[in-house]
């Protein structure tokens, strides 16, 4: 544990190394010829990608670099792959989308594998100190994303809600661990789970760590989009390009959860069954979050007109429903979380995908000028459909399984308040149901006006066909072939309670 | 709260804050005394509202005085906060690297522990070196360029 | 003799550190604002004297109360506000809210303090953390230095990459044209 060990981060060096290179081709070359630094970010993500998998199979337990501030198991594995798909999906995308904007291509990219960057790193986040310098990493790469239309007042209103409210959950979260250091006397994760001191924060007396655990879950509950830290969500996603708002709802949403899962095993002790899991106050406060959450998102997605609006609503709900599997506390709950953001990134991506792809053509993205994209693109209306259905929890699509899962760990627990929160949940999946099917029928029920945008999408780029089937193909292989994938959230979970 | 490992603090004596007490008193002396000279020195002039006006005689003055800023003084103080913060953490390490710390913390020999630093430190530069090489070429602080 | 001397300034600079930034956030006019909250800031410069952590307290002189303040300003007069402008903003209801989220937050923060037995640790005393024992004697500088590129070499240079996604999405947000 105390070998420097650096090569272990090489997913993390690759990317380095290629978005300094990217940087250096783009301050070299003239504004339009940007290829160089797309394909310096596109092989960076590849072969960092590659390399995680790489080292996935030859992994033996868990390994340590950096005299233990970086750990690698299963589970880091599983998410720098989630991470890197997510990364190259969201490229693709923005490649189709730049042509649209004639300025800051390179910058585009260079902000995009500063964030991925700082998701590899928050995959293998062992102590607190690299926990917030990897998660502002994201964060202030998206503060810039979001307000990447400089000429658009939504996205510059994006921008400022979002740095504000992400500057004041940065505190929380600073000052959250600032209490758990001054309690513990260490930054690090593994320390908090050993030392005894979380068995005092379901007991009175681990005042000083129970607030900073508090306030940590507050930071990292904002980076989530769980209620009461919500109300950025649907501004931010609504105002942000396309792209940018497809890699928000999926990697940002993955990295807060991997952290939240990182500090909620620490806190649950060396044997995984102390801490936050014996006292019945924490469970009952994160189901409660986790069911205002869901109510929240459902609710508020059934009155909107603007597919990413609603979209934005959606991900609140999603966020509720992955948080039930966090109250579970447990290999079960833990397994959910990491089979239903398996499911998520196909889905989610597939849908923005196919938003970006019609937002070109109609410039808009209400919800009625969806209609006759059945008629007039068959496939893109496919898979937009399933990924709806599949965000629905349709069965036999990659989200029903996520849900299953949740909902069984979360009942398995058979506590009073787990039951409410499996009833408020399903009420959730009745009214999400309602909203998605809205946009479906418009998609299929609902003729294009005579003289609308709407017509046949052609010239979709090769890497968008790709993307686009790769995401309808996942929908459906999470659905039907569960084993592999749940054996992967398996181990990735195990290796997460081993420590 | 065994874990806590307090230390009292090291015997300072008031004689300590002297330095502290004198600066403070200049700092107090100084731009009191200037007032003080001011208004003792100064010619005592009634002041009206004609008098207060930019312009005594002529066009009454229209507008607010306040004109709104370029953005591109926006750019360059964040730039320099950005290399400014790069430089803080330049500090801690000159102390480190100038020997202020026992050895055999971390490292074996001396020689190791500096080469370490070392490269640690020119990798950090390094990075934040080619971030100002972007800067420049993409005319960030050139003044005619908006 | 020196305990008294050290709690006198202690309360002093707490009495400096709540008067400024309560005046602070009751000011209409953002630049009054603004210098009142660096005031703020130059009394939490000096509890970390007090503490002897000398370095963190010119940190916060020379970035907080010098370079971020004049960014402040900065965006303010870009913005330049008129006492019109503002009116639109008023509202009671906010004000109550933010009012009670604060004290509420204040009760706990009090309550987990006073709970953890704080409040019976002399002002003057010095926390080392368990990693912080082995430079203890060498210089509080250096206390933080060790930690910093030592094992905490990787967050050092993460910092880096940090800074320079700012410094790309600041260039990328504020100028009008890209070369």
């Amino acid at each position: 544990m105390n070998e420097w060990n650096i090569g272990l981060a090489m997913p993390e060096w690759i990317l380095a190394i290629s978005a300094l290179v990217a940087l250096f081709l783009d301050a070299r070359t003239p504004y339009h010829r940007k290829e160089g630094v797309g394909n310096a970010v596109w092989i960076g993500v590849i072969v960092a990608t590659l390399w995680s998998i790489m080292q996935g199979f030859g992994l033996d337990g868990k390994e340590y670099a950096f005299r233990g501030r970086y750990g690698l198991d299963a589970f880091s594995v599983l998410f720098k792959v989630i991470f890197g798909i997510t990364a190259m999906f969201v490229m693709a995308m923005s490649d189709t989308w730049l042509k649209r904007v004639d300025r800051g291509h390179g910058e585009f990219r260079l902000l995009t594998i500063f964030a991925t960057m700082g998701m590899f790193f928050v995959a293998s986040v062992e102590d607190f100190a690299t926990l917030f310098v990897a998660l502002e990493l994201i964060t202030v790469s998206f503060y810039c994303l979001t307000a990447f239309k400089r000429n658009d007042v939504r996205s510059i209103e994006a921008g400022i809600k979002y740095i504000v409210l992400g500057a004041l959950a940065s505190a929380f979260l600073l000052l959250g661990i600032a209490f758990i250091y001054g309690a513990t006397g260490s930054l690090l994760l593994r320390d908090l789970a050993s030392s005894g001191a979380a068995d005092q924060i379901g007991h009175a007396g681990g005042a000083l760590l129970q607030f900073g655990v508090l306030l940590t879950l507050v930071g990292l509950g904002f980076k989530i989009a769980a209620v009461p830290f919500q109300v950025w969500t649907p501004d931010v996603y609504e105002g942000a390009a396309s792209p940018v708002t497809a890699f928000l709802s999926m990697g940002s949403k993955a990295a807060g959860f991997v952290l939240l899962l990182k500090v909620v095993r620490a806190c649950l002790g060396p044997m995984a069954d102390s801490g936050l899991a014996a006292a019945s106050s924490w469970g009952a406060l994160i189901a409660l979050l986790a069911g205002l959450t869901i109510l929240y998102g459902n609710l508020g997605a059934m009155w909107q007109g603007n597919l990413k609006r609603l979209l934005g609503y959606s991900s609140i709900g999603h966020a509720g429903y992955l948080l039930m599997g966090v109250m579970a506390f447990n290999h079960a709950g833990f397994t959910a979380i990491l089979y239903y953001l398996m499911a998520y990134l196909f889905t989610v991506l597939g849908v923005f995908a196919v938003v970006v792809l019609v937002n070109g053509l109609t410039k808009s993205h209400r919800v009625d000028d969806y209609a006759g994209l059945g008629r007039t693109n068959p496939f893109l209306a496919l898979v937009l459909t399933c990924g709806l259905l599949s965000l629905a929890g349709v069965p036999p699509l990659a989200g029903f399984f996520g849900k299953f899962l949740i909902f069984r760990a979360v009942i398995a627990k058979g506590t009073v308040v787990a039951y409410s929160l499996a009833a408020v949940g399903s009420l959730g999946v009745v009214v999400s149901m309602y909203y998605y099917l809205c946009v479906v029928k418009r998609i299929y029920m609902h003729e294009a006006p005579e003289n609308g945008p709407m017509k046949t999408i052609s010239g979709i780029s090769r890497p968008m066909m790709a993307v686009l089937w790769i995401c309808l193909i996942g929908i459906f292989v999470l659905g039907f072939f569960v084993q592999p994938f749940m054996s992967l959230a398996e181990q990735a979970a195990s290796a997460l309670l081993a420590g | 709260m065994d874990h806590l490992l307090i230390v009292a603090a090291r015997d300072n004596a008031p004689v300590d804050y002297l330095p502290v007490f004198i600066l403070l008193l200049l700092a107090v002396v100084l731009s009191v005394s200037q007032l003080a000279i001011s208004w003792l020195l100064g010619k005592r002039v009634e002041t009206n509202e004609a008098k207060d006006e930019p312009y005594e005689c002529g066009i009454e003055a229209d507008g607010h005085a306040h004109t709104r800023f370029s953005v591109k003084f926006y750019l360059v103080a964040v730039l320099f906060i950005l290399f400014d913060i790069e430089v803080v953490f330049l500090y801690p390490w000159a102390v480190h690297f100038g020997g202020g710390v026992p050895d055999g913390v971390v490292f074996e020999t001396r020689g190791e522990l500096l080469g370490f630093l070392f490269a640690e430190m020119a990798v950090f530069l390094t990075i934040l070196f080619l971030g100002w090489y972007w800067v420049v070429k993409k005319k960030a602080l050139d003044w005619e360029e908006a | 003799m020196e305990k008294q001397v050290s709690t006198v300034f202690f309360w002093i600079f707490a009495a400096l550190i709540a008067g400024s930034g309560l005046i602070a956030i009751t000011r209409r006019n953002a630049v009054a604002t603004a210098m009142w909250a660096s005031l703020c800031f130059v009394g939490i410069a000096g509890e970390f004297i007090l503490m002897h952590a000398y370095f963190l307290a010119v940190v916060e002189v020379l970035v907080y109360a010098g370079a971020i303040m004049v960014l402040f300003l900065f965006v303010i007069m870009l913005i330049n506000l008129r006492e019109e402008d503002l009116k639109a903003t008023e509202g009671a209801q906010l004000h109550i809210a933010g009012a009670l989220f604060s004290l509420g937050f204040l009760g706990a923060l009090v309550w987990t303090v006073r709970r953890a037995g704080l409040f019976d640790i002399p002002l003057n005393a010095k926390y080392v953390g368990a990693e912080g024992t082995a430079a203890a004697a060498a210089g509080e500088t250096a206390q933080l230095a060790v930690p910093l590129f030592s094992d905490y070499v990787l967050p050092f240079e993460i910092v880096s990459f940090l800074l320079l996604s700012a410094i790309v999405g600041s260039v990328l947000i504020t100028k009008r044209r890209l070369s």
